[in-house]
C-alpha cells in the first residue's frame, strides 16, 4: 500500500478522531444519565413501582386484555387498583414483573392475572430499559435475551431502543399524572357490529393446545411459594377478561374456558369471558374492552373478588 | 456476509490491516481472496459462476486487445455480452420466462406443464455481470487502453464492498485505481469514516426500523384506512432509499478508506424537480450505465422524437426488469418511462419554466436543458413556490410507482391505490411510539439531505475539526441507540 500521509494532515486526522471519541464518550454518559433519570422519574407504570409506595387492594397484570380490564385507581376510594399490564406481556415476563413489584416494597392484597398471557409462547425482551433499574429483572431475563443482554453490557445505550422507554419518556414529559387510565378508547362502529372479524378470539385456539401445562403449573406454584416466603399474604386470582361474545365466538370461548378449568384446577379462577355479551359499545375490538366495557366490568369483577365497587 | 453482521467488522479489520502489510502485487491476491471469501460466505457454489464470468471477460479482453479487425472484435464483444446476459437469463429470468410462456399459451387454450427449475438467484449477479459488460464494452470502444490481468479482473468484478449491491463502477474508472493499488490518504480516511457512519445510520437506524411498522399493512391493506396506506407507502419510499443508499455509502466509504474513489450513487433523489433529475439522483450508477450502454446505443435522442420516446420506454422497461423477474418491476419501470416521455412532451408543448440550477447540481453533474420553448427564469418567492410544487409533484408520482414496486401483483397494487383513494383519515396505528420514532428518524434523514445537498456544506464539515468530531460522535451514538446489527439483508441483495 502506498502511503500519502502528510504529517500536518495525519495530525489533523488524529486530533479529529480523538475529538470524535471524546464527544462520543461525553454524549454517551449524558444520554445514559438522562435516560436513567427519565426512567426513574416517569409516571409510566413500570417506572412508578420503583419508588415502592404503591399499596393497593388489587394489582392487575397480563397483556393488553389485562390493560383494558380495569383502570388503575391508586389513591382513590377503596378498593384501590394498580394496573401493571402491558401490550403483549407474556407469561414469563408477567411473573417477573409481579416479583419486581413486590421486591420494590409495593404491596397488593390480590394479584389479578389475566389468563390470555398464560398462553403466550415466546418471551420478549422489550423490558430491557428497566434492567438498569431492577437488577432482579435483569437477572431473570438475561438468559432468555442473550443478545440484548450482551448489547446492554457493552453498548449501554442500546437499552433505550424500546417502546417501553419511549412510553416512559412520553409520560415523563407530557403526562405527570400517570398512565393508569391508559387503555383502548374506541368502540366498535355500529356498522361493523354484526360482521366483526373475530381473528383475535380464534387466535387462542392454538395457544390453548400448545401451552406447556406442567410448566405453567410449576411457575404458578413457584410464584405462590415466593410470595409466601417473602411474607406477603397475597391472593393470586386468574381472570379471563371479556371477549366480544358473538354467537360465532361462543365455541371458541367455551374451549378457552375449558382449557382454563383444566390448567388452573385448584387455583382461584374467574371467567368474565361472556359477561359483556356482544355489546358493541363495550368493546374496542373483539378482544379488548372499551371505556364503557371497563365501566361495566368493575362491579362484576369486584363482586366476584368479594370487594366493594370503587 | 452482510455489512451489518458482526463478523463483517472482524473480516474488514483483518483485511484492512493485511492491506498495509503487503506489497501491491500481493495486495491483488489478498483482495481477490478476501472478495471470494466474502462472496462464498453466502454460498460457495456460486463462486464458480462468478469465476466463469471473470474467465470469459478476461479471455475476451485479451482477444479484443490483440486484434484490430473490427468484425472479429465485434464477435468477441458479442460473445461477452451473450455470456453475461446468458448467465443473467438462466439464473435470474429462466423461471419467469417459463411461467410467463405457460400463462401465454394457457390464454390460447394450450395447457403446458413445464418443469420449473426453481433456480436460486445468486446474490449480486446483476451487479457483477454489469461490471463484466462495462469491462469488455469499454475495451471494445477503446475507452480502456489495455486489458486487465486476471487478478485485477477478479478484484474489479468481485471487490467485496460493491460486489453485492453496487455501485456499478465503470471499468475505465476503477481498473486504473486497482492497478495503482490501495493508497492510505488521511483526507480520504476522514471522508470515508464519515460516509460509512452516515451509511450505517441510514441502514441500521432508519431503514431497518421501518419494516416492522409497514409490513403488516402491505400484507393486508384492506384492513387499514387510507391514511395508514399512505403512511405505509411514504415510509416504504424512505425504507428503500435509506436501505440502498446506506449500502452504497458504506461501500463507497470502505473503498475510500483504501484510497479508491467510487462515484456517488444517490443525491437526495426525493428533492428532484423533474423525473429526468430524479434519475440523475437515484441509483446513479445504474441509470448512467443504462444510458451509456443501452439508451445511447439504441439511438438516444438522435433520430427524432418518436424514436427517442421508444428508446426511453425500452430503457426503462429493461431497467425495471433488471430489478427482478416479476411483472411488478416491469410496471414500475414502464411507469417511470411514461413519466419521462410525458415530461418531455410537456416541455415541448408548454415550454419549460427555467429555474436556476438545482441544488446539488455540482455533485450530480450538469442538468441538460430541456428542449422546447424558453420561459423566463424565475427568482425569489415564485422560484421557491414553483420548486416546492415540482418536488411535491415528482415525489407523489414516484410514490405511485413505488406501490407497483412493493406490492407483489398488479391487482394488489390497484387495490392498494383504491384504498388510498377512499381518502379516509389516519386510523389506529398499533405501534404509535415506534411510528413516532420512525417519523423522527426520517425527518433527520430529510434534514441532512437538505443541508448536505450542497457540496460546500460537506467540505465545510470536513474542514472543521469540531464539527466533524461532533458529527461522527452523534452518528455513532444514534447507531448505538437505534441500530440493529443482526446481519439483516439489504433490499437490493435480491436484485
Amino acid at each position: 500500500m502506498k502511503y500519502l500521509v502528510e504529517p500536518a494532515r495525519a495530525r489533523s486526522l488524529a486530533i479529529s478522531l480523538a475529538l470524535a471519541i471524546g464527544c462520543f464518550a461525553l454524549l454517551s454518559v449524558v444520554l445514559y444519565a438522562a435516560g436513567a433519570y427519565v426512567l426513574v422519574h416517569s409516571t409510566f407504570r413500570f417506572s412508578r413501582i420503583a419508588a415502592g409506595n404503591i399499596h393497593v387492594d388489587v394489582m392487575v397484570t397480563g397483556n393488553s386484555r389485562a390493560r383494558d380490564l380495569l383502570y388503575g385507581n391508586v389513591t382513590g376510594s377503596a378498593p384501590t387498583v394498580f394496573n401493571l399490564a402491558y401490550n403483549g406481556l407474556d407469561r414469563d415476563r408477567a411473573f417477573e414483573w409481579i416479583k419486581t413489584y413486590f421486591l420494590r416494597g409495593n404491596t397488593a392484597t390480590t394479584v389479578v392475572m389475566e389468563t390470555s398471557s398464560l398462553y403466550s409462547k415466546e418471551a420478549k425482551c422489550d423490558s430491557k430499559p428497566y434492567w438498569v433499574l431492577y437488577p432482579a429483572l435483569y437477572a431473570a431475563q438475561r438468559a432468555s435475551c442473550p443478545v440484548d443482554a450482551a448489547s446492554a453490557r457493552y453498548f449501554p445505550l442500546t437499552q433505550f431502543d424500546s417502546e417501553q422507554f419511549l412510553r416512559a419518556l412520553y409520560y415523563f414529559a407530557w403526562h405527570p399524572e400517570g398512565d393508569q387510565t391508559w387503555g383502548d378508547e374506541g368502540e366498535i362502529p355500529k356498522r361493523l357490529c354484526a360482521e366483526l372479524p373475530l381473528d383475535g378470539v380464534y387466535a387462542f385456539r392454538d395457544f390453548a393446545a400448545s401451552v406447556d401445562r406442567a410448566l405453567v403449573r410449576r411457575q404458578i406454584a413457584e410464584l405462590k411459594q415466593w410470595l409466601a416466603s417473602h411474607g406477603y399474604q397475597t391472593r393470586l386470582v386468574f381472570v379471563l377478561a371479556p371477549f366480544f361474545a358473538d354467537s360465532r365466538a361462543l365455541p371458541e370461548i367455551e374451549q378457552i374456558e375449558a382449557s382454563n378449568r383444566e390448567l388452573l384446577a385448584g387455583e382461584t379462577s374467574l371467567s368474565l369471558a361472556t359477561a359483556l355479551g356482544a355489546d358493541c359499545s363495550s368493546f374496542a375490538d373483539a378482544v379488548h374492552q372499551s371505556p364503557e366495557g371497563r365501566r361495566r366490568t368493575f362491579p362484576l369483577l369486584f363482586a366476584k373478588l368479594g370487594l366493594a365497587e370503587p | 456476509m452482510s455489512f451489518t453482521a458482526p463478523v463483517f467488522f472482524l473480516f474488514f479489520l483483518v483485511y484492512f490491516v493485511a492491506s498495509f502489510l503487503v506489497s501491491r502485487r500481493y495486495w491483488l491476491l489478498l483482495a481477490a481472496v478476501a472478495s471470494s471469501y466474502f462472496y462464498a460466505f453466502w454460498d460457495w457454489r456460486f463462486l464458480f459462476l462468478l469465476y466463469y464470468v471473470v474467465a470469459v471477460s478476461w479471455f475476451v479482453g485479451r482477444k479484443l486487445y490483440s486484434t484490430s479487425s473490427e468484425p472479429i472484435r465485434k464477435r468477441y464483444v458479442a460473445l461477452s455480452v451473450v455470456s453475461c446476459l446468458g448467465v443473467l437469463a438462466v439464473f435470474k429470468y429462466f423461471d419467469f420466462f417459463i411461467s410467463s410462456f405457460t400463462q401465454m399459451t394457457a390464454a390460447f387454450g394450450l395447457q403446458l406443464q413445464p418443469r420449473v427449475a426453481q433456480i436460486v438467484l445468486p446474490i449480486g449477479i446483476s451487479f457483477y455481470t454489469f461490471h463484466a459488460l462495462s469491462y469488455t464494452i469499454d475495451l471494445y470502444r477503446r475507452k480502456l487502453q489495455r486489458p486487465a490481468g486476471f487478478l485485477s479482473l477478479i478484484v474489479y468484478l468481485a471487490y467485496f464492498p460493491q460486489l453485492v449491491s453496487g455501485p456499478i463502477v465503470r471499468a475505465n474508472r476503477f481498473l486504473p485505481q486497482i492497478d495503482r493499488g490501495p493508497v492510505f490518504s488521511t483526507r480520504k480516511v476522514k471522508t470515508g469514516l464519515l460516509i460509512i457512519a452516515w451509511g450505517y445510520f441510514l441502514k441500521v437506524c432508519v431503514a431497518d426500523s421501518i419494516p416492522g411498522l409497514i409490513d403488516p399493512i402491505f400484507a393486508a391493506p384492506v384492513d387499514y384506512q387510507s391514511g395508514n396506506l399512505l403512511f405505509a407507502i411514504v415510509a416504504y419510499s424512505f425504507q428503500i432509499y435509506c436501505d440502498f443508499s446506506g449500502y452504497s455509502l458504506i461501500a463507497i466509504g470502505l473503498a475510500k478508506l483504501q484510497g479508491f474513489d467510487f462515484p456517488a450513487n444517490f443525491l437526495a433523489p426525493y428533492f428532484s424537480r423533474s423525473f429526468s433529475e430524479f434519475w440523475r439522483r437515484w441509483n446513479i450508477s445504474l441509470s448512467s450505465f443504462l444510458r451509456d450502454y443501452l439508451y445511447i446505443p439504441l439511438g438516444g435522442n438522435r433520430h427524432g422524437r418518436w424514436r427517442e420516446d421508444r428508446n426511453i420506454m425500452i430503457t426503462m422497461f429493461l431497467g425495471g426488469l433488471w430489478h427482478g423477474a416479476s411483472y411488478n418491476f416491469i410496471v414500475w419501470g414502464l411507469l417511470h418511462g411514461v413519466y419521462l416521455v410525458l415530461q418531455r412532451l410537456w416541455g415541448l408543448a408548454f415550454g419549460v419554466v427555467r429555474l436556476p440550477a438545482p441544488a446539488g447540481a455540482a455533485l450530480s453533474g450538469p442538468v441538460p436543458r430541456a428542449a422546447g420553448m424558453r420561459a423566463p427564469v424565475l427568482r425569489g418567492p415564485a422560484r421557491w413556490a414553483l420548486s416546492g410544487l415540482q418536488v411535491a409533484g415528482v415525489y407523489a408520482l414516484v410514490l405511485l410507482a413505488w406501490v407497483f414496486f412493493r406490492l407483489q401483483s398488479f391487482s394488489d397494487a390497484i387495490g392498494y391505490l383504491q384504498g388510498i383513494a377512499r381518502l379516509q383519515a389516519l386510523g389506529v396505528i398499533n405501534n404509535k411510539f415506534s411510528a413516532v420514532k420512525v417519523v423522527v428518524l426520517i425527518a433527520v434523514t430529510i434534514a441532512v439531505d437538505l443541508v448536505f445537498i450542497r457540496r460546500r456544506n460537506v467540505v465545510r464539515l470536513l474542514n472543521s475539526r469540531v464539527a466533524y468530531a461532533v458529527a461522527i460522535a452523534l452518528l455513532a451514538v444514534l447507531i448505538e441507540m437505534f441500530g440493529s446489527f443482526g446481519g439483516g439483508a439489504f433490499i437490493y441483495f435480491q436484485f
